[in-house]
């Protein structure tokens, strides 16, 4: 080792500038070396650096505004299972795993058939009938107390459900 | 406790009541992309919410460079972050990591976006692109003046990136806007590393042609800046 290092030129300067940018620790070894030389020695080079770094600046400077509630407005349409446009066809929407299961519950619920109330509903008011008629016992009469909330119960169930989104997110 | 920066608020959001959540699964929240991804995979929702928070800032980086507007750059990332949790089954573990992937499907869909609409002219920002400039100053002057000089040689960046070929600002935004190497690049792009660096090196000497009077001021403000420094010293 001689410890001579080979000049490099100008114009080999402005081109690893264009190809690496201002950061020579991006650079070839060999070349930084070289580069680190002539900016010692050239005052072109110092200016080509100096309008590099500048360009960079300048990039930086030009970042986009904060974010805000993108993160939360995206999550929000994940929990919707909301379809996404791509390329012209609406893709299938998707939601994740818990929610699926709120929905499926839900979808249940509501696909309770009214007509699967309506024996009891009748019976109950067969027994309204006989409770007010006197002919029923007491014990009779909690039965159909019994029957009376099963049939509240089951019109509950076959209710349509509130869209209950919020409560997940 | 997730890592900082992430919203706990999503985090209950996306896991729901029956969820036993990232930790009860063994994941903690410092997984790794692929493993995350694995987990969006079979619907985990939680998973998912740590992909965005950590990612949701390149994607948004790539729009704002190639599509020219916070709003573009904002449904780019709603779009791409949706077709994420549609199809994860997409990303292919075995040809590389998330992050390039992710920039990839940004990029792709931000140049879809620009052969729809082609290039929006910033000379069309008709409510007064001078303030919205001004609002997204990384480093505001306190002075009015320099402020507003500021202010002209971002609009004349933001006028000289939005002419540059999508190939070359493409490769301007992720080498200066996500910090990836000219190697990195290649691989996000596709093409050659001979390739990238033809990109860079036309896409900067255009810029720097473009914007000659700008770089010279910039260049003598940083001088003097840097002489204060000194002078303060």
């Amino acid at each position: 080792m001689s410890g001579q290092v080979d000049r490099m030129e100008i114009s080999a300067f402005r081109r690893l500038l264009d190809v690496h940018g201002s950061d020579m620790a991006r650079w070839p070894e060999e070349a930084r070396v070289q580069a680190q030389a002539l900016l010692l020695s050239d005052a072109r080079a110092r200016r080509l650096l100096a309008e590099a770094r500048a360009l960079e600046d300048l990039l930086r400077a030009d970042a986009p505004p904060p974010e805000g509630d993108l993160a939360q407005r995206i999550m929000a349409r994940v929990m919707a299972g909301d379809a996404v446009q791509q390329g012209g066809e609406m893709t299938q929407g998707r939601q994740p795993v818990s929610v699926r299961r709120v929905r499926d519950h839900r979808r249940r619920r509501m696909m309770t058939p009214w007509w699967a109330a309506a024996p009891l509903a009748a019976s109950l008011l067969l027994g309204v009938w006989l409770g007010l008629s006197g002919a029923l016992a007491p014990v009779e009469q909690v039965l159909l107390a019994d029957a009376a909330d099963d049939l509240a119960f089951i019109m509950e169930v076959a209710a349509p459900a509130e869209e209950t989104e919020g409560e997940l997110l | 406790m997730m890592r900082e920066g992430t919203g706990s608020r999503l985090v209950v959001a996306a896991s729901g009541p029956s969820s036993p959540g990232l930790r009860g699964r063994g994941m903690e929240p410092e997984a790794s992309d692929e493993e995350l991804m694995q987990a969006v995979a079979g619907g985990d929702g939680e998973a998912f919410a740590v992909l965005l928070r950590r990612h949701l800032p390149t994607v948004r980086a790539i729009g704002w460079r190639m599509l020219g507007s916070a709003e573009a750059a904002d449904d780019l990332a709603q779009e791409v972050f949706l077709r994420i949790w549609q199809a994860p089954e997409k990303f292919d573990a075995g040809r590389g990591p998330f992050r390039h992937w992710l920039a990839r499907v940004g990029a792709n869909a931000a140049i879809d976006r620009l052969r729809e609409r082609k290039v929006q002219s910033l000379d069309d920002d008709a409510d007064g692109g001078g303030q919205a400039l001004a609002d997204t100053l990384a480093d505001p002057q306190p002075d009015p003046e320099a402020q507003a000089v500021r202010v002209q040689h971002l609009r004349r960046l933001r006028e000289a990136v939005a002419r540059l070929p999508e190939r070359q600002r493409l490769a301007i935004s992720l080498a200066h806007d996500l910090g990836h190497g000219n190697m990195e690049i290649a691989e996000i792009m596709g093409v050659s590393v001979e390739a990238v660096e033809s990109l860079l090196a036309r896409a900067r000497r255009t810029l720097k042609e473009r914007l000659r009077q700008e770089l010279v001021d910039a260049s003598a403000s940083r001088s003097t800046a840097s002489r204060h420094e000194d002078g303060a010293r």
